[in-house]
């Protein structure tokens, strides 16, 4: 072994750490080289002053109030505990009524012949904090009764979305019944006019800004005053 | 040779003992029992203390290092399922409370006027809080303050855990998480470092 190598066992070797093998091998390079000898007594100088240098003592007062401190924590922490060991203990007792009745008869089959007793009081629960999967397996029960339900009022909630939106989009715009009051309509020029046989004039409106065009039919007044049909308008 | 190897066992069986009885109390602990903390707290505190204190320089900090690693462990109770000793978990805790609060401590310095001055922020930080018993060591002692803040972090706990009841390569790799090599490697460089820095007080 050379010497780097060997350094990286030589506080193994001085602290006495290493396997008889490894012992062995240092010693057998420490026999030829002097540089590596002067390292391991660096290692035991060292080692010893920091073993003797012991840190200053502390205050028995200043121990017992970090004791005081410690159990205050310990306190809040076991009420925190058994706050939520209640609300556990709370949702345990309703599944637990419809468990308890298949005992029914097998007990009082056997309690026919001796008087029953008196209801033992149930202990307390211990203070010990209740486990992870106590706590994990609650909601693991109730999941797929509340996913489906979810589900459903989430679909219900997107299908009123959609077609709310979609009435807003496609709701017909109330288009005025007459030209003059169409003519108002800045954003709605007249496109085309037809005069159509027998009588009835076609007027389609486009708006300039946005995709809507109306097409106006109009009645022509007949020589003898008449309309041959009521206005109708189309979209 | 046959009365080191007895010694030896006897310090192993002692120590499994206390190892047992640590498992008891932390059973105990679990369930709520505040005398059990006590009694843990007492078995251990001077320990967390030593280490604290060696990674941090000055007893104030380590004082409240020691109090964070024990409020840790209070928390972390229930979640200790024993696969390491308490011991090791315990001081594994103190360990990294006592280098968060040195991290911490260092940018809270970093803006200050010591800092400013090039004055090395745990250096600072330890004459600023130095309670009186500590300015009274002598100078090898605070020279050793000083040189052991000015290895590094993970030199030092492999050092100081090392130091700590003679805690062996094997416990001191299991606390910092590190193979038993690395141990070896770390502890080799920290004292060759303290050498150099501490030449002329310890010759």
């Amino acid at each position: 072994m050379d010497c780097d190598e060997v350094k990286t066992m030589l506080a193994g070797y001085a602290d006495g750490e290493l396997s008889p093998l490894e012992r062995s091998a240092v010693e057998s390079h420490l026999a030829t080289c002097g540089r590596c000898r002067e390292l391991v007594a660096d290692q035991q100088r060292v080692r010893r002053v920091i073993e003797s240098y012991a840190p200053p003592p502390v205050p028995d007062g200043k121990w017992t109030a970090m004791a005081k401190r410690l159990r205050a924590e310990l306190g809040a922490k076991e009420h925190a505990t058994l706050k939520t060991r209640s609300r556990i203990d709370s949702l345990d007792e309703r599944p637990d009524e419809s468990p308890a009745e298949p005992q029914e008869p097998a007990r009082r089959g056997a309690e026919a012949a001796a008087p029953p007793e008196p209801t033992p009081r149930v202990a307390p629960p211990p203070l010990r904090p209740p486990s992870i999967s106590v706590l994990k397996a609650r909601p693991k029960k109730r999941r797929p009764r509340f996913t489906v339900v979810a589900h459903v009022a989430g679909a219900l909630a997107a299908s009123v979305l959609v077609a709310l939106s979609l009435t807003a989009v496609l709701r017909p715009t109330e288009f005025p019944l007459g030209l003059d009051a169409l003519a108002t309509q800045a954003d709605l020029v007249v496109h085309e006019i037809r005069i159509m046989d027998p009588g009835y004039n076609v007027v389609l409106y486009v708006g300039d800004a946005t995709d809507v065009a109306a097409i106006w039919v109009e009645p022509v007044e007949a020589e003898d005053g008449k309309e041959n049909d009521e206005p109708r308008e189309d979209i | 040779m046959n009365d080191e190897k007895e010694q030896a066992e006897a310090a192993e069986a002692a120590r499994r003992a206390l190892d047992e009885r640590d498992a008891e109390l932390v059973e105990r602990l679990g369930a709520g029992d505040s005398r059990a903390l006590d009694e843990l707290f007492r078995r251990h505190r001077d320990a967390a203390y030593g280490i604290a204190f060696r990674l941090l320089g000055n007893s104030e900090d380590a004082l409240d290092a020691v109090q964070e690693a024990f409020i840790h462990v209070l928390r972390g109770i229930s979640g200790f399922r024993g696969q390491s000793t308490f011991r090791t978990w315990l001081y594994r805790i103190v360990t990294h409370a006592a280098l968060d609060y040195r991290r911490w401590r260092a940018v809270r310095a970093a803006g200050s006027l010591d800092t400013e001055a090039g004055i090395e922020p745990a250096a600072t930080g330890n004459r600023e809080h130095s309670p009186p018993e500590e300015a009274a060591a002598g100078d090898l002692k605070e020279a050793i303050d000083k040189t052991l803040m000015n290895i590094s972090e993970k030199n030092r706990a492999a050092l100081v855990l090392h130091a700590i009841e003679g805690m062996s390569y094997k416990e001191v790799a299991d606390v910092l998480g590190i193979s038993i090599g690395t141990v070896m490697s770390r502890i080799f460089n920290a004292r060759r470092r303290l050498r150099e820095l501490l030449a002329s007080e310890i010759g």
